[in-house]
Formats: C-alpha cells, sequence, structure tokens
C-alpha cells in the first residue's frame, strides 16, 4: 500500500510537468477543507458561447455554487477559453477578439491585469485557439485555407499553418513560427481532403504534437476520411514542421475544447473523433516525431459498445477519463457518458454518472487520488441536478464516483473546473 | 412643355431664383373687442399650407398666394375662429383690421378645422404618433434625430450620418418594426434611400403606428410601423405653379448635405412634374475615447535587437483618437411626371428615383479592432406609377393603384492584408507570417442583386356619414440572390436566389358615431407568405440545383377606437393580433452565412393592445397644458431568436422559436404652451419586458424566466424648451431657440440574472443639444445653427460602440 502510494506521488510529479491538470496533486491538502485554495467554475448561459462566466469556490466537496447574480462575466466576442497556472494566474483567450488575458481573482473578485492582442502574429486573424503547454507557454496556432484552382481537380485547398509561443504569466511572444504550407500529401490527395484545424498541442522532450482535423474539399461528397494525424515541430523553436499519418484509427485528432493528448511515462497518447459506430475509439501513441506502429488501445473493442470522443483527462498511473458520446444512446439531449480506462492495462469501464452533454467540456481537476468534473444532465422540464462528482481514480468500481458540490439546474452549462 | 421642362432644369442647374410675379400680401392686425391687440394668433389661408402667427402687437403679413380670391381663417385660444374671403382681383395688397369674439365657457361647439393630417391621424384611434416635420426641415437634422423625438420609439446607431440604425418600438425592435415610404415597403428602395439618406425637406410628416398597424400598410409589422410620407402635389390648384426650394447644410466632421426640390404643374392641363435630388457626405471622423480605444505597442524589438515585452500590449487606453475610415456619401435623384386633378384621375404620376451610397466601416459589431480598408456600396433604380381617384364611377368611392419595380445592389468589399492600428496607421506585418486578407477576419466581395415588384390597390366606400368600408390588396415579391467569389468554394453561394412573396389583403369597417365623438375601425389582414429557395452546390464540378419551397397562412385582426369625452379629453384604444413572418433564410438556411436550415420555425405572433388618451389639463387665453399618454401590452408567443448549434466540430447558426415574451409599458409626454411663444415638454417612458417561458426546448429550465429582456433601454426621459419670437429685427422674421435634452437609463447588453462582475452595460446617459433658426423677413431664407451633444459626454446607443461627441452644424435653406 504504501509502495503504491509513493509510486503514484512519483507519477503525479513527472505528471505535473508534462500537463497543466496535474498541478495541485503536490501540496498535500484535500480540495474538501477551505484551505483558501481557490477554484474557479466556468459555465456558459443559455448555449450562448459569448456568454461565458467564472466564479470561484475554495470547495468541490460539498455546498452549492450558482451563477444567478454571481460570477465574471468573460465577455467574448466569440467564445472563451480558459486556463490556470500554478500561481493563481487565470489565463483567458478572447476567440474572435484575438486577446490573451491574464486575470487574478481575490476574495471572488477577478480583475483583469494584462492582455495581449495576438491577431497580428496570425497573419491578422483573431479566430484562432489557445493552447496551455505547460507553466511557461501558451501557444495560439491556426490554420488558414484559401481556396486554389488545381489543373483538372478543381478547386483545392492551400492550407497555411500559424503558431505562436507566448510566455506566461508575462504574456510576451517567445517565438513566432514561420507560415508553413501544408503541401498536399498522398493520403489527402486520395482522401480529397485538407487539414483545416490543428490543436491539443502536447509536448513531449523537444518536439510538440499537434492533432489534425481533416475535411473534404467537398462537404457533401461521399468519401470517408481515414488515417489519424499528427502534425509536429521542433519546440521550442516552432521550426521543422512534419504531417505525419497512421492507419490504425480513422478520425480526426484535434479535438475540441477539451484535451484530446496527453504526454504520460514517455509517449503522447492521442485518441481519434470515430465518425460513425463503425469506427472504433482509439487511443494511440507517438514518441520522436512517429507513431508507436506497434501499441494500440482498442477502447471500444474494451468498452464493448460503440461511442465517440473529443475530450478525456489524465488522472495519474495511466488512470484517464474519457468523455463518450454513444451511438447507441436513447436520449439526443444526454448521449455522453463517462468511461475510466487504463492505458496499460487496457481495460475501459462505463462510470455511474449520469448521462449529459459533454461535448464543449473543457477541463476537469485532479488532486491526490481525485478527479473532479462538472456534470450536468439536461433535464426534462428541467428536472436535472447538475453537480461536481468526485471519481476515485484508485478503484475500478463503476460505482467509485460520488456526488460533490451542486450547480445550477438550468439553461447553464459548467464547462470546466480550473 | 418642352420648354417648361428646359426652363425647370435650367432653374435645378443654376439654383438662380427668379421672382416674376408681382406679390399678393395681406398686412393685417389682430384685435379684440376693446381693441386690444391679439398676440400669436393663428392666421392662415383656409385649404392651403400658408400660415403665420400675429406678433405681439396683433400684426401679421402673409404673402405667396397663387389664387385671386382666398378665405383668411383667424384664431387664437379663447377665442371664436373667424373666416374672411379676401379677394386680389382688385389690389395686390390688402389691408385687414380683424376683431375676434371672445369664445363663450360652456359651449361644446368649437371644432378645430384646419387640423393638419397629423392631427387627423392622431385622432384616428390608432396609437399613433404622427409628427409634422415641416416645422424641423429648415434645420440641420437627419430624419433619425426627428423620430428620436417620438415617444416610445428609441432609435439606435451604431455612429455617425450613415450608421446602421435599429428601431425599437415599445420593446420591439428589428424585423418587428417595418419602415414604408409612402406605404412602400423601405427595402424596396434599397439602402441607399432609407432614413440615413432622405432629405427631411422631402417629407411632409412621419407616422409611427405602436403595434397596431392599419391595413393600408401591407407588410408584417409585428411590434409597429414607421411610414415616412413625402409632400404631394395639391392637385385642386388651377393656377400654374413653379415652386421649390433648396438647401445646405455644413457641419461637424466634414458633414455636407444638400438638397434641391422642384415642382412644376400647369393649371390647365394638370401636367405635373417634381423633380427633388440630394447629396450627403460626412468624414464621420469624430473622436472616441471610451476603454475599448486600446493603443497597442507594435515594435516587435527594442532598438538593441532583444524582444519588445510590451509587443502587442496596450500602452495607452481610452485615449481620444479620431475615425479615420467611417465617411458616408449618398446621392440621389427623383423625377414624378404625370397629370393631376384630371377628371379621369385625381392623381397619375410615373416616378423614378435612382440613388447610391457609399460608406466607410470603422469597425465591426464593438469597437475593438479598427478597419481601414472595408466598405459597402450600394445602389438603386425604382420605378413606380401611382393611380388615385375618388369618386371613380359612383360617388363617394375612391379607388388607388401604385406599383414599384426596383432593382438594387449592394456589396460589400474586404479584400486587404494590411491591418490598422487606431491611429490610421498600417501595422507592420510580422516577418515569415503569412496575412491573411479580410479585417473582419474573412475576405469578402460580396454582392447582393434584389429585385423587388410591389403591387398595392385599395378601395374605400364611404356610405353615409357614419360609415365606410375600405378594401386593401398588397402584393409584395422580393429576389434576392448572393454570390462571393472570395468565398471559400463549398460555401460559396453561385448565385443562389432567396424568393419572399408576401401577399396580404385586408379589409377595414370605420364608423364616426355619436356626433363625431366616436370614431371605430375594425379590420382583418391575410396573410400569405411563400417562401422559396434555388440554393445552387458544387459537387465535384459540376453544379446542382436544389430547390425548397413553403408557403404559409396567416390571419390577423384588430380594432382601433377613439373617443372624445369632451373637448378636452380623448381615450383611444387599439388591438391587434399581429404577424412576423418567417424569411427564407431564416427556413431554409443559407450555406454562406453558415445558417442551418429550421423548416418548422413559426412565425412570432403578438397580441397587442394600446391604451391612451389626449388631456387638455388646462387651458386659458395664454397658456395651454396637455398630457398624452399611452399604455402598451405587446403579447408575444414564438418569438424567433438565432441560436448557435455545433454540429461536428463547427459551429452554425439556427433560428428557433424560443417562446413567450410580454411587455407592458407606459409612456406619457406634458406639453406647456405659453402663447405660442413659450414651449415646454417633458417625456417620460418605462418598458417592463420578461421573458415568460419556463423551460427551453431541451426540456431545461430557463434560469432567465421573467428576466428583464436584455439590450432593451427600458427608461427613457426627454424634455425640450423652445422660444418663438418674430419681428425681432424687422417686421415679418422669426426666430426660434430650442433645447433639447434625452436621458436613458443604463441598461444590460446580456441577460442580467447571471454574473455580477464585468458585466456588459450600455450606460446611463444624459445628451443636450441646442439650436437657434432664424427666418429672415423675406419668409422665404432661413437660417439654423444645431449644437448636438453640447456638453461631449460619451454617448453610445450599442454597447461598445461610441457616437459623435459635441458637434454643430447650419443649415441654409431657400424656398422658391
Amino acid at each position: 500500500m504504501i509502495k503504491s502510494k509513493l509510486f503514484y506521488s512519483i507519477m503525479l510529479l513527472s505528471a505535473a510537468f508534462t500537463f497543466s491538470a496535474c498541478e495541485d496533486e503536490s501540496n498535500g491538502t484535500k480540495p474538501g477543507e477551505d484551505t483558501g485554495k481557490t477554484f474557479h467554475i466556468g459555465a456558459k448561459f443559455d448555449d450562448d458561447d459569448s456568454q461565458v462566466f467564472l466564479a470561484s469556490t475554495n470547495n468541490l466537496e460539498e455546498g452549492s455554487l450558482s451563477f444567478v447574480n454571481n460570477g465574471y462575466h468573460l465577455n467574448p466576442v466569440r467564445s472563451a477559453r480558459v486556463f490556470t497556472d500554478n500561481s493563481d494566474n487565470i489565463y483567458v483567450f478572447n476567440y474572435g477578439g484575438g486577446d490573451l488575458q491574464r486575470l487574478t481573482c481575490t476574495d471572488g473578485i477577478y480583475t483583469k491585469v494584462d492582455d495581449i492582442d495576438v491577431t497580428n502574429v496570425m497573419g491578422g486573424t483573431a479566430h484562432v485557439r489557445p493552447w496551455k503547454i505547460n507553466e511557461e507557454t501558451i501557444l495560439i496556432h491556426n490554420i488558414n485555407a484559401e481556396d486554389i484552382e488545381d489543373s483538372g481537380n478543381g478547386v483545392i485547398k492551400k492550407p497555411l499553418m500559424y503558431s505562436v509561443n507566448i510566455d506566461i504569466p508575462a504574456l510576451s511572444i517567445h517565438s513566432t513560427m514561420e507560415t508553413w504550407e501544408i503541401e498536399p500529401t498522398e493520403w489527402d490527395i486520395e482522401n480529397q481532403a485538407y487539414p483545416f484545424r490543428v490543436d491539443a498541442p502536447t509536448v513531449l522532450d523537444n518536439k510538440i504534437y499537434y492533432g489534425v482535423g481533416r475535411r473534404l474539399f467537398d462537404g457533401d461528397a461521399d468519401i470517408k476520411l481515414t488515417g489519424m494525424h499528427t502534425i509536429v515541430l521542433d519546440y521550442p523553436s516552432l521550426t521543422n514542421p512534419k504531417y505525419i499519418r497512421t492507419e490504425k484509427g480513422h478520425g480526426n485528432t484535434n479535438g475540441y475544447r477539451g484535451e484530446n493528448m496527453h504526454a504520460i511515462d514517455g509517449y503522447v497518447y492521442q485518441a481519434n473523433r470515430a465518425a460513425s459506430a463503425e469506427d472504433a475509439t482509439m487511443l494511440l501513441r507517438l514518441q520522436d516525431g512517429e507513431y508507436d506502429e506497434d501499441w494500440e488501445f482498442n477502447i471500444t473493442e474494451a468498452l464493448g459498445r460503440a461511442f465517440n470522443t473529443n475530450n478525456w483527462y489524465h488522472a495519474g498511473n495511466g488512470i484517464c477519463y474519457m468523455s463518450a458520446q454513444f451511438f447507441d444512446a436513447a436520449d439526443e439531449n444526454n448521449d455522453w457518458g463517462v468511461i475510466r480506462i487504463d492505458i496499460y492495462n487496457k481495460t475501459a469501464i462505463q462510470m455511474n454518472v449520469p448521462m449529459s452533454d459533454l461535448f464543449g467540456y473543457q477541463q476537469v481537476k485532479v488532486i491526490d487520488d481525485k478527479m473532479y468534473m462538472a456534470i450536468s444532465p439536461v433535464g426534462t422540464s428541467g428536472a436535472s441536478e447538475p453537480a461536481i462528482y468526485i471519481f476515485d481514480v484508485n478503484s475500478d468500481d463503476p460505482d467509485a464516483v460520488t456526488k460533490g458540490m451542486t450547480l445550477d439546474s438550468g439553461n447553464i452549462f459548467v464547462e470546466g473546473i480550473y | 412643355m418642352k420648354n417648361s421642362i428646359f426652363l425647370f432644369i435650367f432653374y435645378i442647374s443654376s439654383q438662380i431664383i427668379i421672382a416674376n410675379n408681382p406679390e399678393k400680401t395681406i398686412n393685417g392686425k389682430v384685435i379684440d373687442e376693446d381693441n386690444n391687440p391679439i398676440p400669436f394668433a393663428n392666421v392662415y389661408i383656409e385649404n392651403s399650407t400658408i400660415g403665420t402667427n400675429s406678433s405681439v402687437d396683433g400684426s401679421f403679413i402673409l404673402s405667396d398666394f397663387t389664387h385671386k380670391k382666398v378665405i383668411l381663417v383667424v384664431k387664437s385660444i379663447g377665442y371664436t375662429e373667424k373666416k374672411i374671403p379676401v379677394d386680389f382681383s382688385k389690389s395686390n395688397s390688402i389691408l385687414l383690421n380683424i376683431k375676434l369674439e371672445e369664445e363663450k365657457i360652456g359651449l361644446n361647439e368649437v371644432v378645430v378645422k384646419a387640423e393638419t393630417k397629423a392631427t387627423q391621424i392622431n385622432k384616428s384611434g390608432f396609437a399613433v404618433t404622427s409628427v409634422d416635420v415641416k416645422p424641423l426641415e429648415t434645420r440641420p437634422l437627419e430624419l433619425n434625430d426627428v423620430l428620436e423625438q417620438t415617444p416610445g420609439l428609441k432609435v439606435r446607431r451604431d455612429g455617425g450620418l450613415g450608421s446602421q440604425t435599429t428601431f425599437n418600438l415599445n420593446g420591439m425592435s428589428g424585423r418587428a418594426v417595418r419602415i414604408f415610404i409612402d406605404g412602400v415597403p423601405m427595402e424596396s428602395f434599397g439602402s441607399s434611400y432609407s432614413v440615413n439618406s432622405i432629405p427631411v425637406s422631402l417629407i411632409e410628416r412621419v407616422d409611427v403606428y405602436k403595434g397596431v398597424v392599419p391595413v393600408e400598410l401591407g407588410n408584417d409589422a409585428l411590434g409597429g410601423a414607421i411610414n415616412i410620407v413625402t409632400k404631394q402635389l395639391n392637385p385642386n390648384d388651377k393656377k400654374n405653379i413653379f415652386n421649390g426650394n433648396a438647401s445646405y447644410q455644413y457641419g461637424s466632421f466634414n458633414t455636407h448635405r444638400g438638397d434641391v426640390i422642384a415642382n412644376w404643374r400647369n393649371g390647365k392641363s394638370g401636367l405635373t412634374s417634381r423633380l427633388s435630388m440630394f447629396y450627403n457626405y460626412s468624414d464621420n471622423d469624430y473622436k472616441v475615447w471610451s476603454d475599448e480605444i486600446k493603443i497597442r505597442d507594435y515594435n516587435e524589438f527594442l532598438p538593441d535587437g532583444s524582444r519588445n515585452p510590451n509587443y502587442l500590449k496596450v500602452v495607452e487606453q481610452g485615449v481620444k483618437v479620431r475615425r479615420f475610415h467611417d465617411a458616408y456619401k449618398s446621392k440621389g435623384a427623383k423625377f414624378d411626371m404625370g397629370v393631376t386633378g384630371k377628371r379621369w384621375a385625381d392623381q397619375l404620376l410615373y416616378s423614378i428615383n435612382l440613388s447610391d451610397d457609399y460608406k466607410e466601416l470603422q469597425h465591426g459589431p464593438r469597437m475593438i479592432k479598427p478597419y481601414g480598408e472595408r466598405f459597402t456600396e450600394s445602389k438603386t433604380i425604382a420605378h413606380s406609377i401611382k393611380y388615385l381617384k375618388k369618386d371613380l364611377f359612383i360617388d363617394n368611392l375612391t379607388f388607388s393603384l401604385d406599383g414599384q419595380y426596383s432593382l438594387s445592389q449592394r456589396s460589400v468589399v474586404d479584400t486587404t492584408t494590411n491591418n490598422y492600428n487606431w491611429y490610421g496607421e498600417i501595422i507592420p506585418p510580422v516577418a515569415g507570417v503569412t496575412p491573411v486578407p479580410g479585417e473582419a477576419g474573412t475576405a469578402t466581395l460580396n454582392v447582393d442583386d434584389n429585385e423587388n415588384y410591389v403591387a398595392r390597390a385599395s378601395a374605400q366606400y364611404q356610405f353615409n356619414q357614419q360609415h365606410s368600408l375600405g378594401v386593401n390588396y398588397s402584393y409584395n415579391r422580393y429576389v434576392r440572390s448572393s454570390d462571393d467569389e472570395m468565398q471559400a468554394a463549398e460555401l460559396r453561394n453561385y448565385g443562389s436566389t432567396n424568393t419572399i412573396t408576401k401577399q396580404i389583403a385586408g379589409a377595414t369597417y370605420q364608423q364616426i358615431l355619436l356626433d363625431e365623438k366616436l370614431r371605430n375601425s375594425f379590420f382583418v389582414k391575410y396573410y400569405n407568405n411563400l417562401l422559396e429557395q434555388h440554393r445552387i452546390e458544387q459537387s465535384g464540378s459540376t453544379y446542382d440545383t436544389l430547390n425548397f419551397r413553403r408557403p404559409d397562412d396567416n390571419w390577423g385582426y384588430g380594432a382601433a377606437s377613439s373617443y372624445e369625452l369632451n373637448d378636452r379629453v380623448r381615450i383611444n384604444f387599439s388591438i391587434e393580433k399581429a404577424i412576423r413572418l418567417v424569411n427564407t433564410n431564416e427556413v431554409f438556411g443559407n450555406v454562406s452565412d453558415e445558417i442551418v436550415a429550421s423548416t418548422d420555425l413559426e412565425p412570432e405572433k403578438s397580441m397587442n393592445v394600446n391604451l391612451g388618451g389626449i388631456f387638455a389639463l388646462h387651458r386659458d387665453g395664454l397658456t395651454e397644458l396637455s398630457l398624452t399618454t399611452n399604455l402598451f401590452l405587446r403579447d408575444t408567443y414564438d418569438r424567433i431568436r438565432r441560436n448557435i448549434i455545433v454540429s461536428g466540430d463547427d459551429s452554425y447558426s439556427v433560428f428557433q422559436n424560443i417562446g413567450h415574451v410580454n411587455s407592458k409599458g407606459i409612456e406619457a409626454q406634458l406639453d406647456y404652451k405659453i402663447a405660442q411663444k413659450w414651449h415646454f415638454m417633458l417625456q417620460g417612458y418605462y418598458l417592463d419586458s420578461r421573458f415568460l417561458e419556463k423551460y427551453s426546448s431541451n426540456g431545461s429550465e430557463n434560469l432567465n424566466y421573467k428576466s428583464r429582456e436584455p439590450n432593451m433601454p427600458y427608461l427613457t426621459a426627454n424634455a425640450s424648451a423652445s422660444y418663438n419670437l418674430g419681428d425681432l429685427f424687422r417686421q415679418g422674421d422669426f426666430i426660434n431657440i430650442a433645447w433639447y435634452s434625452s436621458y436613458i437609463h443604463e441598461f444590460d447588453f446580456d441577460w442580467s440574472i447571471i454574473g455580477n462582475q464585468n458585466k456588459p452595460v450600455v450606460p446611463t446617459q444624459f445628451i443636450n443639444d441646442v439650436s437657434i433658426s432664424y427666418r429672415f423677413a423675406n419668409r422665404r431664407t432661413t437660417l439654423a445653427v444645431d449644437a448636438r451633444n453640447i456638453f461631449n459626454t460619451m454617448a453610445f446607443d450599442n454597447f461598445a460602440v461610441q457616437k459623435p461627441g459635441a458637434s454643430i452644424a447650419a443649415k441654409f435653406s431657400y424656398r422658391f
């Protein structure tokens, strides 16, 4: 028992260097106790991406939190992304406005202390995506694809990739990637497709791995997109880009607003978003800028039920929690559940939590041996009981989850705990 | 005829005024039974627009006659009205002493005969404010400034001349409020002939119908209608007429506005023509200094070659900068030709209306990123025919028919790869970073081509003094095709067309009862709305056309009633079940605007009720205090809202019925007049608009249930004082000095119920304007100066978009 705990601590420490969700493991306090540690709850109101609020709490395990007359309006132009660091800074990216802000929070009062407008280094567009990759850096990236006439093939796309490296908490440009024209690859020509989005960047050693979303030139064409893809760059120089592929799984790897790639124990793990029930949700891994063609984890097979995902979180020790949209779910408003996967033993179980909508879910909190996640079922005539659910990371029992702090029941969706 | 037109064009182009007829004048004095002068008596010629007020010593001068015989009407509060026939056949200059008898209080027979059309409309029972624009035409105002003074109507603008305008009317806005020009939907004229550009001197009056809209205005006006009535030619004049006016104004921000109107009519043949032209230009380079104005450091490297830590950061916020890419230019000409006053036609006119405009766009929906090159252009050509005949075939049957065909085009141009800072400088590009074209995010060369057919017919039969029946039919077919060659192939429209064919038929039964004290009208409307979309999609190297079609039938009905309790109190009541029809993009979606189809979308429906009154609170020989008030209710179901849905990895817009909204409110206006010299006005408006749908479509509870509707001004107040004085320097001159204050209480941009920090709020504002206008003794020339927002306060109608600060403009008008 002692041995396993020690091992567990080492795992957590190493993980802390690679992704932000693990920032608090080593401070030894329990979130149930009111220690003054502040958590930020982000919520979107009325299905409106531009009405996003942050409210703070010291306790995720009991009581309740309401956004009624409470919370800081992030007031983004189109939508907002939120990250936190270990020094109590909150970073907000205003998608559509193009500015990355740093906020602080004291006694529930949020103050904007700094901001940087990244549109200029992104070629002039404010519709770009951010990602905090470690305690020193937030990356901003984008693909801008323009139509070009390809002789004999009609209109095809010329994708240009942008990326910039921003130092935090200073919010200053560290380096700018030279805009990279992604040349059409064999597989893109065959699929009549192009990379239209990069996201979920993950750093391992001296490389950065970007998940890639692909799209058909003609959205209505009846062509199945095959393979899983990654763009690899040297880090931190943002040079030497490479666009790679594996055929072990099929689907986009960029995720959506939550995490979709993690560096765990020397590998970068990546999941696909299955386009249909015929495609399995696969976990693959990369190292040294290449896919590990000798390793795969067919999660669909392990679970025995078809689903897809766009966000999953590492709770340490190879245990991950994955939001899963089931193709056979009966209630279209609540077709997402949570599954626990063990990447070393290649097992998957569905956790006993209410079905909800986790499509746009952004962030969980992992502290010690607990993972905290907000689950907000959409109710019938208002009958829903959104709450923060506390998962016991060490247990592989589907019932090893308890209900913590309760949230507003209604047309407000809690999309992350930061 | 040819010569006349030539002469007429000569007049316009040279703007040299020739006064040929010897002028007929009446010099007179108004006195009471004791021979004391009666100041400020109303003196005018019956059935004309010629009139004045007597000065302090009771004297007056009237000129400008075309007839040989006229009836002079003289009246003053507290005195019995007097009519005097005047004959110019012997002399061109008549001298008169007019004695008025004191009115016997208690007699209930004072009937104000010379009421303007505006007054008549205000008596119809409809909740309508009819703004008589004529007194304002000499002032350097935009139509929007005039409308803004209407109780219950809030004109919300994004900036200076030519900026985007939305109307909030008693808690309804957007497409719920329809604008008409002489009864024709304003969309038909294109954006270049609109409330932004149309000169005030072309307008007779503006009728603002709140919630309940008469059948003649054939459109789906859920929340009300604004009908701009342009000046008509008088068909009953047997004399030759040649008259008109010209004005020119210059003001802050290099604003120039000019217009010329010339009317010509041959009394014998009834041949009539009119030419009106306008030109507007403004740099709109007013200063803005709100917190949205952020000056950033664009030096990537410091002089020593190291990275600048402040690169792209805010170095100054809220500094005063001039808008640098906001110019607006519009111009237009309208020519009417036809006959009036014929046996077979009271009016038969053909008109051609040409206009175009150009508007630079300084920023998007908020003042975040300044644009330096994006602009829009539009142009319109409209042909129309109008026929009117009273007593057609049989007595008391009035028939009118009109039709308009218009072609308009609007384009948006944004292809630059330059980016600008708030000083109007190009931001240096970053080495190695390929700039993305399009300042607003995506490059565009979007062109909308619109084709519009409007036909309207109406007939009214007057059974007797008490009863009349009218029927109306309107046909409106609107065809829009759009294309944007810069757009991504899979989103491109390839000239897809959207067609809306609206047919609205209605009948109105009107009665005048109880010795003209009670006026009722009952009406019913039938709406047929046919939506069609022909969508061209590229599929590989071929193009497929998809056809969509949805017909829709709806009924509406209503009533308006007006009761004159006594000569001091009039009560108005009106009610309508109103409809806001759905349109093609909302129902079938639009690929290039990323709107997905919503084929089950229901029209918005609302029960609108008004109860109001006009109260003469106090009246004596010298002063008059009156109160105009209206209580209103708008109970709206199936409110349509644009929502965002996520499908795959992308988000799209979809139009959905979100449910029930209930708005109640009150507006009131107090007017106090002293001897027609002073006029004080106080106006207040309060709106309580609540969202009343408990559950959203997916079953979750609406936390904003019963919340106040956001982004809607709900508490406003206006006050004005004006002073008139005649014979200041010379007999016959006239001066008016006015002060106008408006207060708007702060309102939330988003739902107020959620969150409590950093909430977007449109702040409380208190704006003051002053004006002075002087009419020269020749009564033809007026010079007016208006100073707006004199305390240079930050003004906002919309969240984070600052309007102009202090400005001044002067206008010179000449009537010939």
